[in-house]
């Protein structure tokens, strides 16, 4: 099978349990090349996993998963290559400063010296890092902890971008950056995929959707095709089946007197 | 509101078995190790008490006891790897609870833990020991249970007291490398009569040992605990007087820790937590090490050596380690031994191997970077290695020189420092086999030291016995190989040292091929057995 032409990422198949809880179930998946690519889903439908799995971070139990026709589990590195990861728990090297985290992130993926030091210079500026490049991350606020895991998922130019939760519990200047450096990757041609429960910035960012619930791919399309004339929120209430709660009981909902 | 937390505590408690294997079996061996250690020194303290011959040794010895109990339950929950949440004011700031209801509930979820539970058995085989009769039943008993209250209120007071402190990194940080260094300290201090008073007599008569531990007694005396002590003796001998004054003492000394809790405990929860902002402009590499690589290889050399002293637990193993080089070599002085010891400097390799048994540890989830961009794991356990072994080596080397000084047996000091290359390198290949086969995050809370993480600490002793016991086998060789050419052919020591070197490096190869080839194989279960969060 050719992915290379117009397929960025492809799952076939991706499947993963957790004792007797199924995480992700048979989940095929296709994200076009240069697509900004949304994948939408309530909380604990499997997108964290779905998105482990796709960066090589979770053994799958079953399935595939292929970058720009790369498979990513037979062939690590040079699939690793491909790909730029920002994970949702910003688990990073604390204890270095934000220029050296960048350093350490664009040697460990192989890049000449120089070219670290130039990439890292233009990152930390265009992301607002630069006055606080000299700082150990462990002191950064949670947004600076985005915006330099972003950095370093960007360092070695990869051609497609997995971001888990990019925009949760950021302000909206940090936000704001966010967007403007991942619309620049996309028309450069790179592919973002990125999770979010957010449906306002997924409508307002993406061009295609997937929505999955329980594991499962519910919809996929372009956001038109997702929409169905709705707005993306109405149509993920439609797909996922979350009905609004009548309120019935809760009538002691402000109450107190003390 | 007691029995609310006491129930939360045993729900975290039991929860420890829920979250995760390593967690279930410290606990296990945790409960294992330390009740039965209690019923013992409960068992010896009824001992103390019904023997007459010993009675001179019971006031000090109490005294002792007391205080190191006491100063265990200061000292320990900023030293663990953790608490738990129950003991965490900053988690019940958006509580209505009043202050006397809070204290209640933290004093009665402080009563309740392993700890708790030994002092408690303890404090039984000291009221069942010393007391002769009701009257003296009572002040005995009171005395055990003002000493528990001491131990409660004197360790909440002192963790709120340090709570807004250690909400910040710096904080953390200087408690962390503090506490090591205090722990070595009082180490180190009690040796140093030993050796230098102890070692000098021989008589060990109960008389003549209740001298000595009087000595230390009344050094103490100025401490509570040592009041709810006396208070014991006192109530044991049938000074009623004296006894209802100490108790009195120990009375007051716990309200007044109350008062001093309940103070800290209104400013702490009022107070919002300050984060330092430290600023370092440097470069990734040291500016003695820019002649390393600008590759993987060195890139991890240089980030594990800014992590060596960037990392408060790392910090504090090191400088405790290389502190301990101090009293091995007054040891020597003092003894006067035999210029030979200078080849037990290579044993220093063992105790610093302690470091390297969970190599990737401080560098907890972050490791997925290391897997995401294209996994080299030769290159990242090599660098690992060979930070901890260099500077597993510089300590080696200086307790070899120090010793070769001291004992004027300089003649050593080349086989010392070989054979200490061979044992390092052995130390370093179990170590990277340890560190990939169990590897296992070091707590690093950003807002609460005292977060949960029971019996992970019990579950990494018991690995790194086990690992030791495995360094201990292979390093069988060299030390007989030593011994043999000490003994017979003295000439022939450098050869023999010389092959310890040669067999550690081969050993060392082995090491980094059996880790790298594992981590290859199980990169993400290695990711997520170091993110405690992934699932």
């Amino acid at each position: 099978m050719d992915h290379g032409g117009t397929t960025a990422v492809a799952l076939r198949g991706l499947r993963k349990s957790f004792g007797a809880t199924t995480a992700v179930a048979a989940l095929d998946l296709e994200v076009p090349a240069g697509s900004f690519f949304g994948l939408v889903g309530p909380n604990g439908a499997g997108k964290t996993t779905t998105l482990r799995m796709a960066t090589g971070l979770l053994r799958p139990d079953a399935g595939s998963v292929h970058v720009e026709g790369v498979d990513v589990w037979a062939d690590a590195v040079r699939a690793r290559r491909r790909i730029g990861v920002l994970p949702e728990e910003l688990d990073l090297f604390d204890r270095l400063t934000g220029r050296q985290l960048l350093t350490y992130t664009g040697l460990l993926r192989g890049l000449p010296a120089p070219t670290v030091a130039d990439r890292s210079g233009q990152l930390l500026s265009v992301l607002g890092l630069d006055t606080a490049a000299g700082t150990l991350v462990v002191d950064y606020s949670h947004g600076m902890r985005k915006k330099v895991a972003l950095a370093a998922a960007l360092l070695h130019g990869p051609r497609v971008l997995f971001l888990d939760e990019p925009f949760e519990a950021i302000d909206p200047m940090s936000a704001r950056t966010l967007r403007s450096v991942l619309e620049r990757h996309t028309r450069h041609g790179g592919t973002v995929v990125f999770s979010s429960h957010v449906m306002e910035l997924v409508e307002r960012l993406c061009d295609h959707v997937a929505v999955v619930n329980q594991g499962r791919l519910v919809a996929i399309g372009s956001l038109d095709e997702v929409r169905r004339g709705q707005s993306l929120d109405e149509a993920f209430v439609r797909l996922v089946g979350g009905a609004e709660h009548a309120g019935g009981g809760l009538e002691w909902l402000g109450s107190s007197s003390d | 509101m007691a029995r609310l937390f006491i129930r939360l505590k045993l729900t975290l408690l039991l929860n420890g078995f829920r979250r995760g294997w390593q967690q279930a079996l410290g606990i296990v061996f945790a409960t294992a190790y330390v009740v039965p250690m209690a019923i013992i020194a409960a068992f010896g303290t009824i001992a103390l008490g019904r023997e007459e011959v010993m009675e001179p040794l019971v006031e000090p010895l109490l005294v002792i006891g007391f205080v190191l109990v006491w100063v265990t339950w200061l000292v320990g929950p900023l030293l663990a790897f953790g608490m738990d949440e129950t003991l965490d004011p900053s988690r019940l700031r958006s509580l209505p609870l009043r202050r006397h209801q809070l204290m209640t509930g933290l004093f009665a979820a402080s009563s309740v833990g392993l700890g708790p539970l030994a002092t408690l058995i303890l404090m039984y085989g000291v009221s069942v020991g010393m007391s002769r009769g009701p009257a003296s039943a009572a002040l005995v008993v009171g005395s055990a249970v003002a000493q528990f209250a001491l131990c409660v209120a004197g360790a909440r007071a002192l963790t709120t007291t340090l709570s807004r402190r250690l909400q910040s990194r710096r904080g953390r940080d200087v408690v962390t490398v503090g506490g090591g260094l205090f722990a070595v300290g009082v180490a180190v201090l009690t040796q140093v009569p030993r050796l230098f008073v102890g070692g000098a007599s021989t008589d060990t008569s109960p008389a003549a040992l209740a001298e000595r531990l009087g000595t230390v007694a009344s050094a103490l005396s100025a401490l509570p605990p040592a009041w709810a002590a006396r208070a014991v003796t006192a109530g044991s001998t049938g000074n009623w007087g004296q006894g209802v004054l100490w108790l009195g003492a120990a009375a007051i000394a716990v309200a007044a820790l109350l008062w001093w809790w309940a103070h800290a405990l209104e400013r702490g929860l009022d107070a919002p937590g300050s984060h330092a902002g430290a600023v370092d402009t440097a470069d990734l590499y040291p500016r003695l090490l820019r002649w390393l690589p600008r590759d993987r290889l060195g890139a991890g050399i240089a980030k594990d050596i800014r992590y060596t002293w960037r990392v408060p637990q790392l910090r504090a193993q090191y400088l405790v380690l290389a502190v301990l080089v101090v009293p091995a070599a007054f040891y020597a002085a003092a003894a006067s031994v035999e210029p030979f010891v200078v080849l037990l400097a290579p044993l220093a390799a063992l105790l610093i191997g302690t470091a390297g048994f969970n190599l990737f540890g401080t560098d907890r989830g972050a490791v997925w970077l290391l897997e995401v961009s294209g996994p080299q794991p030769r290159s990242d356990i090599v660098a690992k290695s060979t930070v901890t072994m260099t500077l597993s080596m510089a300590i080696v080397a200086a307790l070899a020189v120090v010793l070769g000084v001291l004992t004027q047996g300089w003649q050593y000091v080349v086989p010392s420092l070989l054979a200490g290359a061979g044992c390092t390198a052995v130390v370093g290949a179990v170590g990277m086999v340890v560190s990939v086969v169990a590897p296992y995050p070091l707590p690093d809370t950003p807002t609460n030291v005292f977060a949960a993480n029971a019996g992970l600490g019990c579950a990494a002793v018991l690995l790194q016995s086990l690992g030791l016991f495995v360094e201990l086998i292979l390093l069988a060789p060299v030390a007989a190989g030593l011994a043999l050419a000490l003994r017979n052919d003295r000439p022939l020591l450098s050869v023999v040292a010389l092959a310890a070197a040669v067999y550690g490096s081969l050993l060392w190869w082995l090491g980094t091929t059996i880790a790298a080839r594992r981590l290859a194989r199980r990169g993400p279960e290695f990711v997520a057995a170091l993110q405690a969060r992934a699932r």
